[in-house]
C-alpha cells in the first residue's frame, strides 16, 4: 500500500469510501481539501464524515490508498475525547501514587489534590467505558458546546443552588427523526419516584421542521 | 449566592496531563503507551494535539470560569452530566439524514432554573439567513423552569413513619 497522496489514482473526489485502520468504521469524502497545516508537511487534509457522523480531517499522507483493493484507510476517528484521554493517562500511571501527584503538580500548574482527582477520575472513566462511549463531545476549543452522538441520550443536572440535591434534569434523547426533551424533577429520593411517573414536560423536535422553517422564512 | 455546582472540570485537568506529558515521553514509552492503550500512532497524536487545544483554551481564556468545560459527566455513568452552576451549554444534535442541519439546544442556568432554548443549527452560516442588523436569530422556541416551582413536593418532605 502507499501513501495516498503519492498515488495519482488515489481517489478524491466526495462520496468516496474510507474505511478505518482497524477496520471497524466506515467514512466516505465529503470534498473538501486544503494544505496541511503541519509544519514541513506537504500533504493536504480531507474532509472524511464517518458513519457515526463523526467528521475527521487527516492530512492525506498519512492515509493509505490500496489500489488493488480499490479501498481507501485512514486513521480511525476517536470520537470520545474524554475516555481517551482517561486511557493514555492510566496507561501511563496505572496507580495514583503520591509521588506522580507531585511531579505533576510542578508540570501542570493543577494542585497535587486535583492531578490525585484527575488520575482517579482516569481509572473510573476507562472502567465506565464498557457501558460504550460518553454520550456527548465538547468542543475542543468551545468549552461550553457539545455534540451529541445520533441515536444516544443525554442526561443534564441542574442544581438548585438554595436546596441541595434538588433541581431539574433535561433529558435530550437523539433519535433519527429528531430530538426529544423531557424534563424531570431532580430529587434527592429518586427512589420515591413511581416508576410510571411521566416527565414534567416533553418536547419532541421533528428534523422535518426545518425544512418548513427555511422554506416560510428564509 | 450560594455556589451548588461542581468546579471539577476532568477533561481539562485529564488534558493538562497529557499536554505535561508528551514532552516527558520517549520512543519506547510511546510505544508501550501505544499498545497498552491499543491506539495508532496518529490516533495517539491527535489525541495530544487535542490535549494541547483543551489547555491551550483553558489557560487562554479570558477568566477561569470560560476556559472551563460547562458539563462534567458522571465517572461512572457515560450519559449523564452536571450543568456547572450559572453557566450555560449548547448541545448540537445534528439530522443522520442531512449533515449540518439539525438542532442546538441551549441550556442556560441563571441561578433561578433552566432555561431551554431550541435554535435551528448554524442557523447563521445559511447563505441570506441574519436577524437585524446581523444580530443572531432568536430561538425557534424557549421554555423555562424555575427553581421555585414547587416540584412534586411529596417527594421533597421527610418520609412518614408510622408511630
Amino acid at each position: 500500500m502507499t501513501p495516498a497522496v503519492a498515488t495519482p489514482t488515489a481517489p478524491t473526489a466526495a462520496g468516496t469510501p474510507v474505511i478505518s485502520r482497524d477496520g471497524r468504521l466506515r467514512g466516505k469524502l465529503l470534498g473538501g481539501r486544503r494544505p496541511c497545516k503541519e509544519k514541513g508537511c506537504t500533504g493536504t487534509t480531507v474532509s472524511i464524515r464517518w458513519e457515526n457522523n463523526q467528521v475527521t480531517e487527516p492530512c492525506d499522507t498519512a492515509m493509505t490508498w490500496d489500489p488493488n483493493n480499490q479501498r481507501l484507510t485512514a486513521t480511525t476517528p476517536t470520537d470520545d475525547t474524554l475516555a481517551a484521554l482517561a486511557r493514555i493517562v492510566l496507561a501511563h500511571y496505572p496507580e495514583a501514587l503520591v509521588s506522580h501527584a507531585q511531579n505533576l503538580s510542578l508540570h501542570t500548574g493543577l494542585t497535587e489534590d486535583q492531578v490525585s482527582q484527575a488520575l482517579l477520575a482516569a481509572q473510573e472513566i476507562a472502567g465506565s467505558h464498557q457501558s460504550g462511549p460518553s454520550s456527548l463531545e465538547r468542543h475542543q476549543t468551545d468549552p461550553a458546546t457539545y455534540t451529541i452522538r445520533p441515536e444516544t441520550s443525554a442526561y443534564v443536572e441542574v442544581h438548585d443552588p438554595n436546596r441541595p440535591g434538588h433541581g431539574y434534569s433535561v433529558s435530550i434523547h437523539a433519535d433519527s427523526d429528531g430530538p426529544g426533551i423531557e424534563v424531570w424533577p431532580l430529587t434527592p429520593n429518586p427512589n420515591r419516584i413511581p416508576d410510571d411517573e411521566e416527565p414534567l414536560d416533553r418536547l419532541d423536535w421533528d428534523f422535518s421542521i426545518l425544512n418548513t422553517i427555511l422554506e416560510n422564512h428564509y | 449566592m450560594p455556589k451548588n455546582t461542581p468546579t471539577t472540570d476532568t477533561l481539562t485537568n485529564l488534558a493538562r496531563l497529557l499536554s505535561a506529558l508528551q514532552g516527558e515521553l520517549n520512543t519506547y514509552q510511546l510505544e508501550k503507551l501505544m499498545k497498552d492503550t491499543n491506539l495508532e500512532l496518529e490516533t495517539t497524536d491527535e489525541l495530544f494535539e487535542r490535549a494541547k487545544t483543551i489547555t491551550a483554551v483553558a489557560n487562554e481564556a479570558s477568566t477561569p470560569q470560560a476556559g472551563t468545560s460547562t458539563l462534567e459527566r458522571k465517572l461512572e455513568e457515560v450519559d449523564i452530566y452536571d450543568l456547572a452552576g450559572q453557566r450555560a451549554v449548547w448541545i448540537g444534535v445534528e439530522s443522520p439524514d442531512h449533515p449540518g442541519r439539525g438542532f442546538d439546544l441551549r441550556i442556560n442556568d441563571s441561578g433561578d432554573g433552566p432555561v431551554i432554548d431550541v435554535w435551528m443549527m448554524d442557523d447563521m452560516d445559511i447563505p441570506g439567513v441574519d436577524g437585524p442588523d446581523g444580530a443572531p436569530l432568536d430561538p425557534i422556541a424557549s421554555y423555562a423552569f424555575a427553581f421555585t416551582d414547587h416540584l412534586t413536593p411529596d417527594l421533597d418532605e421527610p418520609e412518614e413513619t408510622n408511630a
